[in-house]
C-alpha cells in the first residue's frame, strides 16, 4: 500500500501519540511494533520472534542489571552510602561550597559502585537538603547539586546504560566502559570547578560548615582511632 | 455475579504474587551463584559449564515470571505528561485500552513461541556447550508460560478496573 518510509514515519508518529496519551511504554512498543510489521512485512516476520525474545532473555549481559541493583540496595541498607556523605561533606567542609564539592564526589563514588541510574543517589542527596540549607546553601544550589551528582551514576563506569548500549551498538562493555571515563571525569570536574568558583565570587549562597562543628568530628574519629 | 469476578480477580493476584515471591528469591539465587562461580574460577582454578548456564538459566526465569509481577505491582513505566491531568474517566479510557492491547500482545507471544518451544522439545534440544544443561526446551518454554501469566494477570487487573469504575460511577449517582 505505502513505501517502507511512509510506515516508518507513521510508526513513529503512533509511537508518540500513544505514549503521550499514556499508555506504557513496553506495550506502546510492542502495539506498534507488531501492527506496522504486520503491515509493512505480513505474517512471516514474526516467526522469528520467539527466537528474539529467547535471545534477549539469554543475554549473558544482562545478568549485570540485578547484580548491581544488589549492589547498591546493600549500600543502602547498611548505611555505608549515609556514612561517606558525612565524612565528604565534613572533609571539603571547609572550603566555600565544600558540602556541594561533597555531594558531587559522593556521586562519583556511589556512580562508580553501583551504577544505578539517578535515584538511589538523589535520595540519598535529598536526605542531605535540610543540613545543607540548615546551613545557609541557597535552594537551587543545594538541589542542583543533589540533582546533578545523581546523574553522574549514569555516565561513570560501569553504568547500566553503557551495558545497554554496548548491545545496541554491537561494542564491547569495555570499549564502551574505557571510553566513558574520560567524559564521565571531565563532567564531574566541571560540576566542582563550577561550585568552587561560585562559591568564591558569591560566597554567601554556600557558606562553609562552621569550624565548632567540624572539630567535633575530627575530635571524635581521633578517638576511635586511639582505641 | 460481581461478588464471583472479584473472588477470580483475587484468586488470580494470589497466583502471581505467589510467583512473584519465588522469583524474588530465584535472583537472590542467582546473584549467590554468580558470586560462587567467580570465587571457585579466580581463587580455585574451578569453573563449570554447568554452572555458568544455571546463571542465565535463572535470569531467564527472573525476567519471564518476574513480568506479571512487576505488572501487578504497576511498575509498568508511563509518561504521564498528559495522563496525570486527565479525569479519571480519561485515565479508565487508557488503562482499559491498555489492558486489552497487553492481553492481545500476550495471546500473540503465546500463540507464535508455542511452535518454537514444541519444535525444541520435539528434538530434544540441549546445551550446545558440552557439559550444559540438558533442558533447553524448558528454558524456552518459560516464555509461553511468562506470558501466559501475564495474560492471566492483566486480565484480573482489568476486571478490578471495570468493577472500581462501576463503584465509583455508583457512589457519583448517590
Amino acid at each position: 500500500m505505502f513505501e517502507p518510509t511512509t510506515y516508518a514515519l507513521m510508526m513513529l508518529a503512533g509511537f508518540f501519540i500513544l505514549l503521550m496519551l499514556g499508555v506504557p511504554v513496553a506495550i506502546t512498543l510492542a502495539t506498534v511494533g507488531f501492527a506496522f510489521g504486520w503491515l509493512g512485512f505480513g505474517d512471516s516476520l514474526f516467526n522469528l520472534l520467539p527466537a528474539r525474545v529467547y535471545g534477549v532473555v539469554a543475554g549473558y549481559q544482562w545478568m549485570a542489571i540485578p547484580l548491581f541493583v544488589f549492589m547498591g540496595v546493600m549500600l543502602e541498607k547498611s548505611r555505608l552510602a549515609d556514612d561517606l556523605l558525612d565524612v565528604m561533606g565534613h572533609i571539603a567542609g571547609g572550603v566555600r561550597g565544600g558540602m556541594g564539592v561533597g555531594l558531587i564526589l559522593f556521586g562519583v563514588l556511589m556512580g562508580a559502585t553501583t551504577c544505578i541510574v539517578g535515584a538511589t543517589i538523589i535520595t540519598r542527596g535529598l536526605r542531605t537538603l535540610p543540613t545543607l540549607i540548615r546551613r545557609g546553601y541557597d535552594k537551587r544550589i543545594a538541589c542542583g547539586a543533589i540533582c546533578a551528582s545523581g546523574t553522574l551514576g549514569q555516565i561513570i563506569p560501569p553504568s547500566l546504560i553503557l551495558i545497554l548500549l554496548s548491545d545496541i551498538m554491537q561494542l564491547s562493555v569495555g570499549t564502551l566502559f574505557a571510553a566513558a571515563v574520560g567524559p564521565g571525569l571531565l563532567l564531574s570536574a566541571v560540576y566542582i570547578i563550577f561550585l568552587l568558583v561560585l562559591g568564591i565570587f558569591k560566597p554567601h549562597l554556600m557558606p562553609p560548615i562552621p569550624q565548632a562543628e567540624r572539630d567535633a568530628v575530627s575530635r571524635l574519629s581521633g578517638g576511635r582511632c586511639s582505641t | 455475579m460481581s461478588k464471583l469476578m472479584s473472588g477470580a480477580v483475587q484468586r488470580i493476584e494470589a497466583l502471581i504474587d505467589a510467583v512473584g515471591q519465588v522469583t524474588l528469591y530465584l535472583a537472590l539465587g542467582m546473584i549467590g551463584l554468580v558470586a560462587t562461580n567467580v570465587l571457585l574460577r579466580y581463587a580455585f582454578s574451578f569453573g563449570s559449564v554447568w554452572g555458568q548456564e544455571l546463571e542465565w538459566h535463572l535470569l531467564a526465569a527472573v525476567i519471564l515470571l518476574g513480568m506479571s509481577y512487576a505488572l501487578q505491582r504497576g511498575d509498568n513505566v508511563r509518561v504521564d505528561v498528559f495522563y496525570a491531568n486527565f479525569s479519571p474517566r480519561a485515565k479508565f479510557v487508557v488503562n482499559i485500552v491498555s489492558g486489552l492491547l497487553t492481553l492481545l500482545i500476550a495471546a500473540l507471544f503465546i500463540k507464535l513461541s508455542m511452535a518454537y518451544v514444541l519444535q525444541s522439545y520435539a528434538i530434544n534440544e540441549t546445551s550446545a556447550d558440552p557439559g550444559g544443561i540438558p533442558y533447553r526446551w524448558a528454558i524456552k518454554g518459560l516464555i509461553p508460560v511468562g506470558f501466559g501469566l501475564l495474560f492471566l494477570q492483566q486480565l484480573a487487573a482489568l476486571v478490578r478496573q471495570v468493577l472500581v469504575e462501576n463503584e465509583r460511577r455508583g457512589a457519583g449517582h448517590v
